[in-house]
């Protein structure tokens, strides 16, 4: 409803008019009917006094002496002079009864005598409280249907002998009420009609120009703005029309000159969205590329781990094998030593005793290189496959952490680094292995690169390990130098490294981050300390296990 | 020549319209009796005894209840008496509504009973006598007893509602319903108690034999033109002479009521 009236204008006019025609005319009506109310009860209590008091002056000799007859004439001739008085109209009431009692309260004269006869207690009940009064007349409203109930003492002389009681139907009244409200009712018809007018002229004084202006404004720059109605007005509706057409093609114009310019734009936009699909594919076929050597660079990072091993390890059983090698040489030089000696008969106890301890001795140096060396390859076999065998498997990870840092023993062995595997025996994990591998290798190799000056002593790497709160913490620190403040946020980043020509490649710490975060969905952060980095990488516990 | 008497007349023959023809009447007396008369209404029978006892050479138009009393105690002296229905006598009607259920007097005990005057034979002497006879005092039988003045307004009282019954001259009833019929689909007389001696011509004391005399022949001796016209304006048959004795019934039955004679 207020949608449907805030919709219109035209409404809202109509609705604020009518409202105010209604509520100044209601009103107005309302004391003009209340003023005439007023006057016309003026008139009826006037009117009743006078009555009253007639009354009561001209029974005043009869109801002492109690002339019951002449009393009875008396109200008789009251109550025919209020029918003459209702026939020419001078009259508001009709007189319905009249009672006249004697101070017992006894009825000496009623105009009704067969319903209240003369010398009955007179019944009617009077609420005192109820009664208005005016020169000594009392008035008592409703106390039947409509109808005014007076009451005045009757005196003789100066004392009271009597009461009359007169009940009027103020028919004449309400009579003219009725009339009043006729005439209010027919005001309130007109009113409307007037409201209806008004809207309806309003509808063509208003509404019809605002509905063309509505109607024009929606074609507004389009140049065939055009005013039929509002041509012949001569107030501000033309002149708000002449501006719309004026607007109108001064919009239409600005339009068209914009549409070139938008014709313009489009072909240079177009020119440049051409240039740009060829730049783009340039720079897509250019990812590619940097993708493809982004991979390789990532293979040759690992090569060059693996590498790396592989030199160190070659390095280690390089020693042993030399040892065997050199004692199975000495051996076998002895030993033609040792035959020629027999088959010329010169071999002597001594000689042959000598042969037999060097021989001991030096089988027993081979076998321990020779052990040494097995045990080498054996690890470097089990971290080799780990780099390459993506697969899961069981291991405890202290005991794996020892085999990694036996399989970078040749590294560790010429420089002044102790590193300490302070890692919990029973943490038993079952996860890629030689993501672990690389971890320790690249953190270790790092921190020879670039934590540790070579004439520094006392270097040490403090590998340790823990479960704490589902997650297994692995913690690996340096007492080196540190990392700058201004580096150390983007150490994980791609080809980020401070040793670029000296052998970094700047990947390894971020295939680090990238194992960590994807392969095994955890945490890495490293952070500067008192005294060089701390490393914490975090692993859910439950990617640790097989269930 | 002797100056001009009253002639007083009272409810007993007037009503609403026919004082032109009392006054017909009285001057047809005069003229015929030589004693010269005029008019005096009066509206009750005390009042009627004031004046002749205040001018005792005139003659009054009486009932027989205060031509009664008034002969004993001022001297008023009988004239002559008129024929109702060719006899001297006349009744009292026992009159009332005919939507009350009532039949007679007595079972109005403690309703309101309408009289035209408490020296009226017919309208208070008769229903006391009556009532009297069935052991009631009309003092206290009626709850209320309106004075009407006259007979013609005991009707209307009667008649509006005022009254409930009411005791009404014989004559004065026949009249008035001539000449207001509706009177008639209200009430009816449900009980007559009579006849009485009819209402009298009386003279005062003063007047004397010779003038009485006459006045007794111009009435009784009326030409037939002028008895048709008494006849035609009071609905009587004429006048005869009777003598005082005539109204001791009246007497009778006030003392047997209680009024002091």
């Amino acid at each position: 409803m207020i949608s449907w009236l805030l919709s219109s204008f035209r409404r809202q006019v109509t609705l604020f008019v009518f409202l105010f025609v209604f509520l100044t005319g209601t009103v107005s009506i309302y004391e003009f009917y209340s003023s005439e109310k007023k006057q016309l009860n003026g008139i009826l209590i006037s009117q009743v006094t006078q009555l009253a008091q007639s009354v009561s002056r001209s029974t005043s000799t009869d109801v002492f002496y109690k002339k019951y007859y002449d009393l009875s004439s008396t109200l008789i001739n009251v109550i025919d002079n209020n029918k003459i008085a209702i026939k020419s109209a001078g009259s508001l009431f009709k007189i319905i009864s009249i009672a006249i009692v004697d101070k017992e309260n006894k009825i000496v004269g009623h105009s009704n005598p067969l319903k209240y006869p003369i010398g009955v207690k007179y019944t009617r009940i009077y609420e005192e409280n109820k009664k208005e009064e005016l020169n000594g007349v009392s008035f008592l409203w409703g106390d039947k249907k409509g109808f005014l109930s007076i009451n005045k003492d009757i005196t003789y002389g100066r004392e009271v002998v009597g009461y009359v009681y007169i009940d009027i139907d103020p028919v004449f009244l309400s009579l003219s009420e009725n009339t009043l409200k006729r005439n209010i009712l027919v005001l309130m018809v007109l009113f409307f009609l007037a409201i209806l007018f008004f809207s309806y002229s309003f509808g063509n004084w208003v509404d019809k120009p605002l509905l063309e202006l509505i109607e024009n404004i929606k074609n507004l720059g389009d140049g065939k703005v055009d005013f039929t109605f509002l041509k012949n007005r001569r107030d501000e509706f033309n002149a708000l029309a002449k501006a719309m057409v004026e607007a109108d093609k001064r919009i239409y114009a600005q339009n068209k000159e914009l549409l070139d310019i938008q014709k313009n734009l489009e072909d240079r936009v177009e020119q440049r969205t051409q240039e740009l699909t060829h730049k783009a594919n340039e720079l897509s076929l250019a990812m590619e590329d940097l993708k493809k050597y982004q991979k390789q660079m990532v293979e040759a990072e690992k090569m060059s781990a693996l590498g790396s091993l592989v030199a160190g390890v070659s390095h280690e059983i390089n020693t042993p094998i030399g040892v065997s090698l050199t004692g199975s040489t000495h051996i076998e030089s002895e030993t033609k030593n040792i035959l020629y000696s027999l088959e010329n008969e010169k071999l002597g106890k001594k000689a042959l005793k000598e042969y037999l301890e060097m021989v001991e001795e030096m089988s027993r140096s081979m076998c321990v290189s020779l052990l040494n060396a097995a045990n080498l390859v054996r690890s470097f076999k089990q971290v080799a496959i780990d780099q390459h065998i993506e697969s899961k498997r069981h291991f405890n990870l202290r005991t794996y952490c020892d085999e990694v840092l036996l399989s970078l023993h040749n590294k560790l062995t010429h420089v002044d680094v102790i590193v300490k595997n302070e890692i919990d025996e029973d943490i038993n994990v079952f996860t890629y292995a030689g993501i672990f591998s690389q971890i320790w290798t690249n953190f270790i190799i790092n921190s020879l690169l670039h934590a540790f000056d070579e004439n520094t002593h006392g270097n040490e790497i403090i590998i340790s390990a823990r479960f704490e709160n589902n997650s297994l913490i692995l913690i690996y620190r340096d007492n080196g130098k540190g990392i700058d403040e201004d580096n150390i946020e983007k150490i994980f980043e791609p080809f980020f490294t401070t040793k670029m020509g000296e052998g970094g490649s700047g990947l390894g710490l971020n295939i680090i981050y990238n194992l960590i975060n994807h392969k095994l969905k955890g945490d890495i952060g490293c952070s500067n300390k008192d005294q060089g980095i701390e490393i914490i990488i975090s692993i859910p516990e439950k990617e640790l296990s097989n269930e | 020549m002797s100056a001009e008497q009253y002639f007083v007349v009272s409810g007993v023959v007037v009503n609403s319209d026919n004082s032109e023809k009392i006054e017909h009447f009285i001057n047809m007396i005069s003229s015929k009796s030589g004693y010269k008369l005029k008019s005096y209404y009066v509206d009750s029978y005390t009042r009627l005894s004031d004046v002749l006892r205040n001018n005792p050479a005139s003659l009054a138009w009486t009932c027989g209840a205060p031509y009664v009393e008034d002969s004993i105690k001022d001297g008023q002296q009988l004239v002559a008496v008129p024929l109702l229905n060719k006899a001297p006598t006349y009744s009292s009607l026992i009159v009332t509504r005919k939507s009350e259920k009532a039949g007679k007097l007595t079972d109005f005990k403690s309703r309101v009973f309408v009289y035209s005057d408490p020296r009226s034979n017919s309208g208070y002497v008769a229903p006391a006598k009556l009532l009297k006879d069935h052991g009631q005092d009309i003092s206290h039988f009626f709850r209320v007893k309106v004075l009407s003045g006259t007979h013609e307004k005991s009707i209307e009282s009667i008649y509006r509602g005022l009254a409930d019954v009411g005791a009404i001259d014989e004559y004065v009833w026949n009249e008035y319903i001539k000449i207001k019929p509706e009177i008639v689909k209200k009430l009816h007389v449900i009980q007559k108690i009579g006849p009485f001696p009819f209402t009298p011509i009386v003279a005062g004391r003063d007047v004397n034999k010779n003038d009485i005399e006459k006045i007794k022949q111009a009435l009784v001796n009326m030409s037939k033109t002028e008895l048709q016209k008494f006849e035609k304006d009071f609905s009587m048959d004429g006048f005869v002479i009777k003598p005082a004795s005539f109204y001791d019934p009246i007497k009778e039955n006030m003392k047997y009521i209680g009024i002091e004679l």
